[in-house]
């Protein structure tokens, strides 16, 4: 079964992947830029006031040069964090899809097992549905075939008693 | 030969260095003193202050670009890393833009002090020509005595050209001083000559500083070289005189000229030579490479069409990338070389070693930081040529400036010049060979370091090759005809031009000729209702006598005007008029009243004047509600008509 919310997450992981690409490269160019800032230290040798403060300033932009390509590196951790996240996102609705094909067809008795598949098939086609069903599920529950199996065995186990 | 690098302590005495000797005075400008050091390895350092600054625009783009992804609604799962994601990233651009801001600040004031302290220096030089001249005085009007008429020649035209422009800023500020005691901030004609001339008051100057002239003939106009007029053959002694000397052959055969000097382990060096304007001014055709359009090129246009063409005379001769070339000029030539050294394009390829120039107008503003190109610029004090342009040649570490006074009674040149004999070439190989061969003399100790960069150049077996230039009319031009409006239009010519005469106020001498208006004796009923008064029409707030409707004011009520002024009015000529004999048209300005009502309501708000400025509202006196060719209140009884306490008058806003 297709999943458009597993193919959405997947989109966006990558969208994350590429804006963690784009702040690990700001980072990248922080040592080129300190390179620029110490040649124009080394330029400036001379004693006076002026002197002075010119260094100043560029010891202020040499460590605001490090503490942007820290906090770029830092922001690209984060991203790519995020990518995993939408990646799992998109896998556990992989896994839904496989599982609401496994019962595809089968006669499903009972309101709690209606409304898991209504909400499973939700989950697979659309991402806020799938981040709901996660909240409430705190993820694929596992053996979900089992408790589907669960859900559509009590009618039999019924019969017989 | 590399040229001198700065050292710290600077080892050398800080220049100018200035030595008197008789009739041959030098003073040298620039090299490597203390001040141009300091500035030099500033401008260096805020260079790369830039590159830094350049590469944190690069990453601004990138975590800009990632906050523009991250605006994007799109369905996600909900994680708490994500807003917070947002909100670093967003910091972090914040972060980004407030330091570069703070950065290209610091770097602007580093250029705009540069530029100040160049322009100070400037104006002090200029004014230190300028006095030297005047202290050559008694000695010029001796020499004429005796019949050296050539002498008072140069010199008058050199103290023309260099304080023509000071002497018309003084008179202009002279005679157009704001009246301080009664303008009350009205900015003075000084003020206005500067903004004018700040925006280029002329369309001349529009024109240089839109840099259109430039421009327009560049892009329509194509510099070719021609074919080589001539080869010969020298043997380099390594001084400049012999360089200048052997160059001196150029003009005759050609207007460019590469010689290439065979060093001792196998290289060559190649040694560009660029004569002065061969103008005929009986025939000022569009063709020749030094004439008018070699001069736009050379002087306003960075030499940038010239650099192209020398470049293909020195890959005609077998230059390469890296190879060592050096440069010289003359006069036109020697602009040229300044700005091909300024305009990077041969630095950029070729290892440009030196330049000089000789007799070459002055060319403020520096080289591109990190030049290391070794330049001298030699000019004669009484040569009125580097002084054509209104600028000042510039120095630096590298960038040395000789300024010679020279004289020789004994010359008797063949062609006279239209700049003087101090402009001649033979003058300046005078003055070269006199420097050259007595360098601490007249440049003090390590003096001549930067001249001999280039003369050394020239030592060993020499070829020079002389080439033609010329011009050809760019066929894919499609810019519009220099006397095509649309020119002017394009280039904001028509606006500035405009803008700069109104900055001059010349349309603003309708100011002498306030708008009339009437004259109450605040006891006198009948004076306006200011509830009831009707606002004012525009053009009844028109001011100046210019823009009054002739049938309303006749000359009798104008010439009325004048005499009140004769009895001691207070105001101007114009400035009050008898409300009738303008048949209250005009004289009834309700603004007027309006104004004069609320100045008494509140005496510490200025009224507006007719001159758009704070006027203080003094006593008058009563001026006759009657014209003057009717009779005057009184004159029926017999009574003289006396002059009586008037709030003043007071004048509409004006019409800007």
């Amino acid at each position: 079964m297709y999943s458009a919310a597993a193919a959405h997450l997947d989109q966006v992981a990558t969208v994350y992947d590429e804006m963690a690409a784009r702040y690990r490269r700001a980072a990248g160019l922080g040592p080129q830029q300190r390179t620029q800032l110490v040649l124009a230290q080394d330029a400036v040798r001379w004693e006076s006031l002026a002197g002075d403060a010119f260094r100043g300033l560029i010891d202020l932009l040499m460590a605001d040069s490090a503490g942007v390509s820290e906090e770029a590196e830092d922001l690209a951790s984060e991203a790519s964090i995020l990518a995993g996240v939408m990646r799992e996102g998109a896998q556990v609705a992989r896994h839904l899809a496989a599982i609401l094909d496994a019962v595809a067809g089968l006669d499903i008795v009972g309101i709690s097992g209606e409304v898991l598949l209504r909400r499973a098939r939700a989950a697979v086609d659309d991402v806020m549905s799938l981040g709901s069903f996660l909240d409430d599920y705190g993820g694929v529950p596992p053996g979900l075939g089992d408790v589907i199996a669960e859900v559509l065995r009590p009618p039999v186990e019924q019969n017989a008693t | 030969m590399d040229p001198p690098a700065p050292q710290f302590p600077v080892p050398v005495p800080v220049r100018p260095h200035t030595a008197d000797h008789g009739p041959f005075t030098v003073r040298v400008s620039g090299g490597d003193t203390t001040i141009d050091v300091a500035w030099e390895t500033l401008l260096a350092a805020s260079s790369h202050v830039g590159a830094a600054q350049e590469l944190a625009g690069r990453q601004l783009d990138d975590v800009a670009a990632n906050n523009t992804l991250l605006l994007v609604p799109r369905p996600q799962i909900p994680h708490w890393r994500a807003p917070l994601l947002v909100a670093r990233s967003a910091s972090l651009s914040m972060r980004i833009i407030w330091i570069s801001g703070l950065v290209e600040k610091c770097v602007s004031a580093i250029e705009y002090s540069h530029d100040k302290y160049r322009e100070g220096e400037s104006m002090i030089r200029r004014w230190l020509q300028i006095s030297e001249l005047i202290s050559e005085t008694s000695y010029v009007i001796d020499q004429a005595g005796q019949g050296d008429g050539r002498l008072a020649g140069d010199w008058a035209r050199s103290l023309g050209v260099l304080g023509g422009q000071e002497a018309l800023r003084l008179v202009a500020a002279y005679f157009t001083r704001g009246r301080s005691g009664l303008g009350g901030g009205r900015p003075s004609g000084r003020d206005r000559f500067e903004d004018g001339a700040g925006f280029g008051f002329l369309a001349i100057a529009k024109l240089q500083e839109e840099n259109a002239l430039a421009a327009y003939e560049m892009a329509r106009h194509d510099l070719r070289l021609g074919d080589q007029t001539g080869t010969s053959f020298h043997h380099g002694d390594g001084t400049l005189h012999s360089w200048y000397q052997q160059m001196g052959q150029v003009s005759e055969e050609g207007d460019l000229a590469v010689t290439t000097v065979a060093g001792d382990s196998g290289e060559t060096t190649y040694m560009v030579h660029l004569p002065g304007l061969d103008m005929d001014i009986t025939d000022l055709n569009r063709q020749d490479g030094r004439g008018y359009l070699g001069l736009v090129d050379s002087a306003f246009n960075d030499a940038e069409q010239l650099a192209d063409v020398v470049d293909e005379a020195l890959e005609s001769l077998g230059a390469q990338e890296g190879d060592q070339i050096a440069l010289s000029g003359y006069s036109l030539g020697g602009i040229a070389v300044t700005n091909l050294v300024r305009n990077g394009r041969l630095g950029e390829k070729y290892d440009l070693v030196a330049a000089t120039s000789i007799g070459a107008p002055g060319r403020h503003g520096g080289f591109p930081p990190g030049t290391q190109t070794s330049t001298t610029h030699i000019q004669n004090r009484r040569d009125p040529v580097p002084h054509l342009l209104g600028e000042h040649q510039g120095t630096g570490v590298n960038r040395q400036v000789i300024e010679v006074a020279h004289h020789n009674e004994d010359a008797r040149p063949e062609d006279p010049s239209l700049f003087g004999d101090a402009h001649s070439y033979q003058h300046y190989l005078d003055i070269v060979e006199e420097l050259e061969t007595n360098p601490e003399e007249h440049l003090g100790e390590g003096g001549d370091a930067l001249l001999r960069d280039f003369s050394t150049l020239y030592q060993g077996q020499a070829e020079t090759h002389v080439f033609r230039t010329g011009w050809e009319e760019n066929p894919d031009s499609q810019d519009p005809d220099l006397f095509d409006p649309e020119f002017w239009e394009a280039t904001g010519l028509t606006t500035g031009v405009w803008e700069s005469i109104e900055r001059l106020d010349v349309l603003g001498i309708g100011d002498a000729f306030g708008p009339v208006t009437p004259v109450e004796d605040p006891e006198t009923p009948g004076t306006p209702d200011l509830e009831d008064t009707a606002p004012p029409s525009p053009s009844e707030r028109t001011r100046g006598a210019g823009t009054l409707d002739s049938g309303t004011l006749d000359a009798g009520a104008l010439g009325s005007a004048g005499e009140e002024d004769g009895q001691g009015l207070a105001g101007e000529p114009g400035g009050a008029i008898g409300e009738e004999s303008l048949g209250g048209a005009v004289g009834s300005d309700a603004s007027a009243v309006r104004s004069q009502a609320e100045a008494a309501a509140n005496p510490q708000e200025p009224v507006r004047g007719h001159r758009d400025r704070a006027q203080p509202l003094t006593p008058g006196v009563i001026i006759p509600t009657t014209p003057r060719s009717g009779p005057a209140p009184g004159a029926d009884d017999g009574e003289p008509s006396v002059p009586q306490p008037l709030t003043p008058a007071v004048i509409g806003p004006p019409e800007r």
